[in-house]
């Protein structure tokens, strides 16, 4: 497969998380956006990079990077929940 | 079409359509599970790319760590949000504009870049071929895969259990 219908589905990964980051008011939502987000920048050097080996230790780096940024926004979301504002990152209290 | 190009499509199919289905699930469970067809769907095709080691790691740290531990949390009161809010209407389709803008304008630079035909078989690099080969074995894709599908398995269960406890 050529390495531009990769680009494209990363391409298309990162609208629909970028879409899903400002779409959404909840932090579990941003947070998936976010992961979506990643994952295409993961596909996408990784793509990009052919047969050299930087493609694929950037992408480990990314994984990581990405696990610890997600631990750290759930740590926020929790924090942010228990001093009364709610999940919401619109200042919503969240009620319909 | 060829076996590959076949296999290429429906990865890439089930990643959109997972990451569609993530991103407009208010439920945070819904999400996950989306969210999580998305990362084995991306594991496989940066297998299908050659990059082993960041296809098990991707599927080794999001399924053994960080998914089940999402899951775990939203069966939280504090995060729980199935209270089905309102959206944004106004927002959401501008977000949508300049989601659809955003992957337009991508795509097309992706059309006019100059790129290689094919990327080049990759020649094993032997350093990581070695690690690779001492820390998960040969057959590391079918055990993360099976890892994947287990953890899936057991948040689908999980969600089902909840939602027949909460009818009750």
């Amino acid at each position: 497969m050529p390495a531009e219908a990769y680009l494209a589905v990363a391409a298309v990964l990162f609208g629909v998380g970028l879409t899903g980051v400002i779409a959404q008011g909840s932090a579990i939502s941003a947070l998936v956006g976010t992961q979506l987000m990643l994952d295409a920048a993961i596909l996408a050097a990784v793509a990009t990079a052919g047969a050299a080996p930087e493609g694929e230790l950037v992408a480990v780096a990314f994984i990581i990077a990405g696990a610890v940024g997600l631990a750290i926004g759930l740590a926020v979301a929790i924090d942010v929940t228990r001093r009364g504002l709610g999940p919401e990152t619109d200042g919503s209290s969240g009620e319909a | 079409m060829t076996l590959v190009e076949i296999l290429f499509a429906v990865l890439a199919s089930l990643c959109v359509g997972a990451a569609l289905f993530s991103v407009t699930r208010r439920d945070a469970r819904s999400a996950i599970i989306g969210l999580t067809v998305v990362l084995m769907g991306t594991a496989a095709l940066l297998a299908m790319l050659g990059a082993t080691i960041a296809a098990v790691a991707q599927v080794v740290v999001y399924a053994l760590g960080t998914v089940p531990f999402i899951a775990a949390l939203t069966r939280m009161p504090l995060l729980r949000d199935g209270r089905a809010r309102r959206g944004r209407p106004r927002l959401a389709l501008a977000a949508a504009l300049l989601g659809v803008a955003f992957t337009t304008v991508m795509g097309v630079a992706i059309l006019r870049s100059v790129m290689p035909e094919t990327p080049p078989p990759r020649e094993a690099p032997a350093l990581l071929d070695a690690a690779a080969a001492e820390i998960v074995g040969r057959r590391s894709l079918a055990f993360a895969a099976l890892v994947m599908a287990v953890v899936a398995a057991l948040i689908v269960s999980g969600a089902a259990r909840r939602n027949a406890a909460e009818r009750r």
